[in-house]
C-alpha cells in the first residue's frame, strides 16, 4: 500500500524505520527482556520503570526510546541493590579509559580490577 | 524536533572523529552488560541468543500463520479468541510467546486497534519486535484519542456504522487483532494466507484490503 506522503502523517511516515538503529539499543532491550525472563523482576515493574523514562525522556525518536529503556533498566538495577548507581558509573569510565588508551587495531578490554 | 537532538548528534559525530570512543549509550549498555554478567544476573549466551533470534527479525511471521490457521479453521478460530496463549502454543509457540496474549476479533461491525498508554508493550514473541511509530509518544496519544484519524493515516478508513474499538496492553496483557480475511482469497491455502497477512494488521493499522 504507497504511504500517505502527507506531513501531517508523523507516524504513517515511520512505518518501515528501522526497530533498531545502533546495536547498544538492541542490546539494552536485550538485557532487560532477558531480566523479565529470568525473574530478576516483573514485567508490570519494568512496565512501569519504562513508562516512566519514556515521559521523562521527552524525545519521542527511536534513540530517546531507547535511551529511556537504558535509564530504565539502571534505575530498576539501581533500587533494587543489584547494581548500585556508582558502580555504573566507575564501570562506564573504566570503558571510556579503555577505548581511549586502547591502540588502534587492538582488541578493546577492561584493564583487570577495573 | 528538539535542537538539543541535533546538537547532541554533532557532539557524538565530533567525539567520533576525535577518538574512538563510542557514543554515550553505547558505552553505557557495555558498562551494565558486563557488571550484569560478572553479577550472573544474565546469561550472555541467552543474551547473544536474543539478539540473533530479534534483529534477524523472527518479524510477524508466527502471528501471521496464526492468523492463517483462524481464517481456514473456525474451531481453532474460536479456541484463539478464547484462550489465545493455549492456541498458539498448539501451533508450537509456546513459553514466552504464549504467555497473557488475547486475540481480538476485526468484524462487519468492529475494526480493533492495539496501543500501549504506558509504554511499549507488545506480544514481540508472536509479532516480531514492535514498529518504531507503535512506541512514540505521538501514536500512544493519539491512539485512544483520535483512533480514527490515526487509522485514516495509515489508510484504514473503517465505515461510520463500524466501532473502532482501542485496546491498551499492558505488562500483564498483551493483544493482537484478528484481520478479517480479505475477499478474494477463497482458493489460497494457509501458507499462502499467511504471506498476505501485516504486521499492521495485527496491530490494527491495517485492514488488508489493499489488494491481494
Amino acid at each position: 500500500m504507497p504511504l500517505p506522503e502527507n506531513p501531517l502523517a508523523p507516524l504513517a511516515r515511520r512505518d518501515g524505520d528501522p526497530v533498531f538503529e545502533e546495536a547498544w539499543q538492541a542490546q539494552a532491550l536485550a538485557m532487560a527482556d532477558c531480566m523479565v525472563r529470568a525473574g530478576a523482576f516483573s514485567a508490570s515493574d519494568w512496565a512501569a520503570a519504562l513508562g516512566k523514562a519514556v515521559r521523562e525522556q521527552d524525545d519521542d525518536t527511536t534513540s530517546g526510546y531507547y535511551r529511556a529503556v537504558l535509564a530504565a533498566l539502571e534505575t530498576l538495577l539501581a533500587m533494587q541493590g543489584a547494581v548500585p548507581a556508582p558502580e555504573i558509573e566507575a564501570r562506564r569510565d573504566a570503558w571510556a579509559r579503555a577505548y581511549e588508551t586502547t591502540p588502534h587495531g587492538h582488541p578493546v578490554e577492561l584493564e583487570t580490577g577495573a | 524536533m528538539k535542537p538539543s537532538y541535533d546538537s547532541d548528534k554533532v557532539a557524538d559525530i565530533h567525539r567520533h572523529l576525535h577518538s574512538h570512543l563510542p557514543p554515550e549509550p553505547a558505552l553505557r549498555v557495555k558498562a551494565l552488560e558486563s557488571l550484569l554478567v560478572e553479577k550472573g544476573l544474565v546469561d550472555p549466551a541467552a543474551l547473544d541468543a536474543w539478539i540473533d533470534a530479534y534483529t534477524e527479525e523472527i518479524g510477524p511471521k508466527r502471528g501471521a500463520a496464526v492468523v492463517a490457521r483462524s481464517w481456514v479453521d473456525a474451531e481453532f478460530r474460536a479456541r484463539l479468541l478464547a484462550d489465545a496463549g493455549a492456541a498458539v502454543a498448539e501451533m508450537g509457540f509456546a513459553g514466552q510467546a504464549s504467555g497473557h496474549l488475547k486475540a481480538v476479533e476485526n468484524t462487519d461491525t468492529v475494526h480493533n486497534l492495539v496501543v500501549c498508554t504506558l509504554c511499549s508493550c507488545y506480544p514481540f514473541a508472536i509479532l516480531g519486535m514492535a514498529p518504531a511509530w507503535y512506541k512514540a509518544n505521538e501514536y500512544r496519544a493519539r491512539a485512544v484519542r483520535d483512533p480514527r484519524g490515526v487509522l485514516a493515516e495509515f489508510g484504514v478508513n473503517p465505515a461510520p456504522d463500524v466501532a473502532v474499538t482501542v485496546w491498551d496492553s499492558t505488562a500483564e496483557l498483551r493483544y493482537m487483532v484478528v484481520p478479517q480475511r480479505p475477499s478474494g482469497t477463497d482458493g489460497m491455502d494457509e501458507a499462502a494466507l499467511a504471506a498476505l497477512v501485516t504486521r499492521n494488521a495485527m496491530i490494527g493499522t491495517d485492514d488488508l484490503k489493499g489488494g491481494v
